[in-house]
């Protein structure tokens, strides 16, 4: 029986976050805006959400941070792993194979067959986090690069790439201020949010009659 | 390619009977809506209705429909929710089962004692086949001995053959193209539509029957049949599209663009109307075009330009109110049908779910076209409980919940859809039927088969390229016949896939592959991680071992 991760947490996780209004499938930045003091951390989650019948199989994926007002102090994407392997170590391929001050990039993948993955992993589930110490005024984004197929390249069902919603950070440090998102985001995460329960209606659906 | 439920459908039966089962289980509201839990309840509720009218019974209440409440029964499903397979015979509780036997017997007496009438023997074929082809028990079980009963081949034979002998044809007295391909009601003298949806939605259904390994008295496994069945099917599509017509009834509706194309009851004689234009998409479905044929697409425009939920208004030739239950499930038939396919409507094309999406004073300007209804501003009906506007807030739009809303909302205390308003009918049992049928989402037993091989697109593992053994060696829901050629995963040439020609793949990442590159291996020019996990799909042992 497949483990669903709480709907409300996600839920309120992705309302704090930035998200693209698009498809079902949605990467989303949690919190999408933030700003500490010199000296201070803040925790930047990296989740996905609203897979429905679909699976997290592999992804390549680089994260880039435009610019050292904030630092990365740890990256932590043990999350992803447990996703790929379904708790079984070693049953995934994980590799961190960028890891500068502008970027930290991630390829991995399942060892484990399509259908093993969709019984089991979750709709919605947390990729990793990045602990980010604040380190001068200003201001540090945190998206994924813009190739579809080596910088923000999810992989679901089949080998085909999912058509994901990307969304982004904002870290102000000091005296450095991220801009206010507009009303009409918030709309547009609504949208987001509504497929992407939607889609996990269906999903759960499917699993009850299996 | 299209076709009815055939016995390799068998994960389909499989699937019902896990559903059944896990169902007794979990319990069916788990994971229904409030509007699923409603049409649930509305299903039992219509159901019982037939039971206690004896259309289940031997001799059969309904009598020449009687077809259309066995269909009803095959196709119920164990909830409201769209996944929801049908329970077949052998998904049925042990009411049902019985009650599946006793139409199942009026149909095996009545068959040698009645000559062709096609609404009749169109809704016998499909009940007989769906019910044959979920193992439904056959004389031997029925009526052991007793000379008045046929097997379910014998009868299926005679049903089709009657059938065949009097669709019109150039050998039998109608040389022009153009007036081929009908059926009458009880011959080959008219062109009339109404007949001719009803034997070839039977047909199709007595296609897979024929199709089928199985057998029950008799094997059930026809190779002529099927041929004939074939040309007569595709002679019905021809005869669709020779005779399509611009206009309708409706003098503000009239002729809305150049391209656009309807069927009417005969359509030399009527416009096209709604309920014929809609079973028209069916039938040349059924007869080899796909939703991105020409023809088809220009009777997806008729309906577009002038869809409707609440009735038929002037759309529905001189029967507005009797074939407005007729209209609803030869509609949703055919819409389904193509959702169900494994081929999409091609870019720019129109498919089911943009019938409601064009408002009435868009262009093409049609003043009775409706829009799909908005779940979150109508009302729960108040047979089913309280809940008001809103109850049924976050179901999806479209032409299910168009339809399913409006005949919900129809249901009498008795579970007969026949109250508040309901339009006309031309005959009871029928009219229950046809609106238990859309709640069920019911294609008529039938499914979508592109590459025709005998397993619906929907459980296919591999839809366009035959492969009948479903065959899957490494297990990971494609079918060997859909999967890349070993060669290109080989990196290292040994023989085998395994986590050596994987990391093989995943070291090369963002490299250029060379001609005939064995680690780009979707082909697409370029080695990612999407090759890599194509490969790691293909690798010969679980979990890419290397021994």
């Amino acid at each position: 029986m497949k483990a669903l991760l709480s709907s409300l947490a996600l839920a309120a996780a992705a309302l704090c976050a930035s998200l693209p209004a698009s498809a079902g499938v949605v990467v989303s930045f949690a919190p999408s805006t933030s700003h500490i003091g010199i000296g201070d951390s803040v925790v930047i989650n990296v989740s996905i959400s609203g897979l429905g019948a679909e699976i997290l199989s592999a992804v390549d994926l680089n994260f880039m941070f435009s610019s050292t007002a904030a630092t990365r102090s740890m990256a932590d994407f043990s999350s992803l792993r447990s996703a790929l392997n379904l708790g079984v170590p070693g049953d995934e391929y994980y590799d961190e194979d960028v890891n500068t001050a502008a970027e930290f990039g991630v390829v991995a993948f399942s060892w484990l067959d399509d259908g093993t993955l969709a019984a089991s992993q979750a709709d919605s589930f947390l990729l990793g986090s990045f602990t980010m110490l604040g380190a001068s005024d200003g201001v540090t984004k945190i998206s994924l690069g813009p190739d579809p197929f080596f910088e923000r390249n999810f992989v679901g069902l089949r080998a085909l790439s999912l058509d994901a919603a990307i969304g982004s950070a904002c870290i102000g440090v000091g005296s450095g201020k991220c801009e206010v998102p507009e009303p009409s985001s918030y709309g547009l995460a609504g949208v987001a949010l509504l497929a992407a329960g939607m889609a996990a209606r269906k999903r759960r659906r499917s699993n009850a009659s299996a | 390619m299209l076709k009815f439920l055939s016995p390799v459908n068998t994960p389909i039966l499989r699937s019902a009977v896990a559903a059944v089962l896990s169902l007794g289980a979990v319990g069916v509201a788990q994971a229904a809506t409030p509007f699923e839990i409603d049409v649930s309840t509305a299903i039992d509720r219509g159901i019982n209705y037939l039971a206690s009218s004896g259309a289940f019974n031997n001799p059969s209440s309904a009598g020449d429909a009687s077809g259309l409440p066995m269909l009803v029964l095959l196709e119920k499903r164990a909830s409201g929710i769209a996944t929801d397979p049908p329970q077949g015979y052998i998904g049925a509780s042990a009411t049902d089962q019985g009650r599946l036997r006793t139409a199942a017997a009026y149909i095996l007496d009545m068959a040698n004692e009645t000559s062709f009438y096609a609404y009749r023997d169109g809704a016998w074929m499909f009940a007989l086949a769906e019910y044959a082809l979920t193992d439904g028990p056959d004389k031997s079980v029925l009526a052991p001995g007793n000379p008045d009963y046929e097997t379910i081949k014998q009868a299926m034979d005679r049903l089709v053959d009657r059938a065949l002998a009097n669709q019109r044809k150039s050998t039998n007295g109608y040389p022009a193209a153009i007036n081929q391909g009908y059926w009458c009601y009880t011959n080959s003298g008219c062109e009339d539509s109404s007949t001719t949806q009803f034997v070839v939605a039977g047909l199709a259904s007595a296609k897979a029957f024929y199709s089928s390994a199985k057998s029950a008295d008799a094997p059930f496994a026809d190779p002529a049949r099927v041929a004939l069945i074939d040309t007569a099917l595709s002679l019905a599509r021809q005869a669709y599209e020779l005779n399509a017509k611009i206009s309708s009834d409706n003098a503000s509706c009239a002729t809305l663009t150049a391209t656009e194309r309807g069927h009417g009851y005969n359509a030399k004689s009527y416009n096209p109307s709604l309920q014929q234009t809609a079973s028209g998409v069916y039938i040349q479905l059924f007869g080899g075009s796909t939703v991105n044929t020409a023809m088809v697409q220009q009777y997806l425009e008729w309906l577009r330009n002038r869809y409707r939920w609440q009735d038929l208004d002037s759309l529905g030739n001189f029967w507005p109110g009797n074939s407005w239950a007729y209209y609803l499930w030869s509609s949703f038939k055919g819409m389904e049908l193509i959702r169900k396919s494994a081929i999409a409507p091609a870019a720019g094309n129109l498919g089911p779910n943009d019938l409601g999406t064009l408002p009435a004073g868009s262009l093409p300007v049609c003043v009775v076209r409706q829009e799909n209804k908005d779940p979150a501003l109508v009302a729960r009906p108040a047979s089913f409980g309280a809940g008001g506007v809103g109850f049924y807030a976050g179901e999806p739009k479209g032409q299910y919940f168009d339809y399913a809303h409006q005949i919900i909302g129809l249901q009498c205390a008795n579970g007969y859809f026949g109250c508040n308003g309901s339009p006309g009918n031309w005959e009871s049992w029928s009219h229950q039927s046809y609106q238990l049928l859309v709640l069920q989402r019911s294609t008529g037993g039938g499914c979508v088969d592109t590459d025709g091989d005998g397993v619906c697109d929907a459980v296919d593992n591999c839809p366009t390229v035959a492969n009948a053994d479903q065959k899957d060696s490494n297990k990971n829901g494609v079918g060997d016949a859909c999967e890349p050629p070993i060669a290109k995963c080989d990196v290292d040439g040994d023989g085998d896939i395994d986590s050596v020609d994987i990391l093989l793949i995943r070291a090369g990442i963002g490299q250029a592959p060379a001609a005939g590159d064995k680690r780009d291996a979707n082909g697409d020019g370029r080695i990612d991680v999407n090759d890599v996990r194509a490969c790691t799909l293909k690798c010969t042992r679980a979990k890419c071992a290397t021994s």
